[in-house]
């Protein structure tokens, strides 16, 4: 069974819609709104598959309604009824990620359509989400160099995954990003390019300056960070591996000391510490192995 | 097609189905009424702008039957401002109801519909 919400504000519109989508699609249940409040505070009675809209109506329009259910995540698609004059208005419910739209002129030729259309990517969006929430266990390697940009938009894609098979909650996510950013950022600072991060604590600008000299010249620019994430239903690990001469454990300041607690130095460390269940370095210093258990969410 | 309008076109736009279409004009009888009434409130209120959008649901609404006739005198008055003169809004809202009249009497000889 497909559930198809109908929003429009005239009982005539809302009738010729609803047949037209009982009629045209398999296997369709058709309900209604009269404007976009009265749509929303139905949602949570019960999610439709589709949501086909007006856009001018009184108490909440079209584009009112897009964004409200963007914004609250319900992930369902929504179509727009546009009519002449309306096509500004409708622009902005696209942006604002509406999946499609229809001009009222011409619902009886292509609204059906559309709605198979819009379904059946839902649908594909839907199965694979549950496909990977059956997957157990992702094993990934990543070869950097020592451009410190590469860093956000790889975490981003690690949170992404870990998203996708809801092994670990939004908030652990944003912990998880910056426990990662931070191990990579060590790595090819203080690692591959010895860095000390005294001179960022006396001078930042001089710091990076030398950062990016150093990118360049050998032997730091034949150094690469390796890094393997294992994204599993047991854990989270990352192994991030730098070719740097590594560095002696006992001689980082503790970052809690509360002299320390305002100095860059230690900083990156203590936050990894904080938000992962383990954090271990090999003997030599160049490789740190993060994890973080996974409790199975509700 | 009748005068006041085009029974092939509102068939098309519904695919075909005359069941549709007989249904829409009993749904059109009773919703341009309650629209009508609505209009009538806000003028009396001298809320143009709340009487503008009444008229643009009531142009939806219309255009279910392919009336020209009713959908240019809705829309003439959906781009009424409160800046316009007593006696244009009072033309244009006259018009309005003059064309809702024609069509829902078309509406009602056409579909066999009782008052």
């Amino acid at each position: 069974m497909t559930h198809i919400l109908v929003v429009d504000d005239s009982a005539t519109e809302r009738r010729r819609v609803g047949r037209l989508l009982e009629k045209g699609l398999d296997a369709a249940i058709v309900s209604y709104a009269e404007n976009g409040k009265a749509a929303l505070e139905s949602l949570p009675l019960k999610l439709p598959d589709l949501i086909v809209t007006d856009l001018r109506m009184p108490e909440m329009d079209g584009l009112g309604l897009v964004e409200k259910v963007a914004e609250g995540g319900f992930g369902i698609p929504v179509i727009l009824m546009t009519s002449f004059g309306n096509e500004e208005i409708a622009l902005q419910a696209l942006n604002a990620g509406a999946a499609s739209y229809v001009p009222k002129s011409v619902l009886g030729k292509h609204l059906v359509k559309t709605a198979e259309n819009v379904i059946a990517l839902s649908q594909g969006k839907k199965n694979r989400q549950r496909v990977l929430q059956a997957l157990t266990e992702v094993h990934s390697r990543f070869v950097l160099d020592n451009d410190i940009t590469y860093i956000p938009p790889l975490v981003s894609y690690l949170q992404e995954q870990i998203a996708l098979m809801r092994i670990l909650d939004e908030s652990q996510l944003i912990r998880i990003g910056i426990a990662l950013c931070e191990a990579l950022t060590n790595a090819i600072h203080h690692g591959n390019l010895e860095l000390d991060s005294e001179w960022r604590q006396n001078d930042e600008e001089k710091y990076f300056k030398i950062a990016e000299e150093r990118r360049c010249i050998k032997p730091y620019s034949d150094r690469r960070v390796r890094m393997v994430a294992t994204l599993s239903d047991r854990e989270v690990r990352f192994v991030i591996d730098d070719e740097g001469p590594g560095f002696a454990m006992d001689d980082l300041q503790d970052p809690t000391e509360e002299f320390n607690m305002d100095r860059m130095g230690g900083r990156g460390l203590l936050l990894i510490r904080s938000f992962m269940d383990e954090v271990t370095h090999n003997v030599v210093g160049n490789s740190i192995t993060m994890i973080k258990n996974v409790v199975p969410l509700d | 097609m009748t005068s006041v309008f085009d029974m092939d076109r509102a068939l098309e736009r519904v695919d075909g189905d005359q069941e549709l279409l007989d249904d829409l004009a009993r749904i059109y009888l009773n919703e341009s009424s309650e629209l009508s009434i609505a209009i009538s409130q806000a003028m009396q209120q001298n809320d143009i702008i709340a009487a503008t959008k009444v008229a643009h649901t009531l142009k939806g609404a219309s255009s279910n039957f392919c009336a020209q006739a009713i959908f240019d005198a809705a829309w003439h008055f959906e781009q009424l401002q409160p800046s316009n003169s007593p006696e244009e809004i009072a033309l244009a809202y006259r018009t309005l109801l003059q064309e809702l009249e024609r069509l829902s009497q078309a509406i009602r000889q056409e579909f066999h519909i009782q008052h």
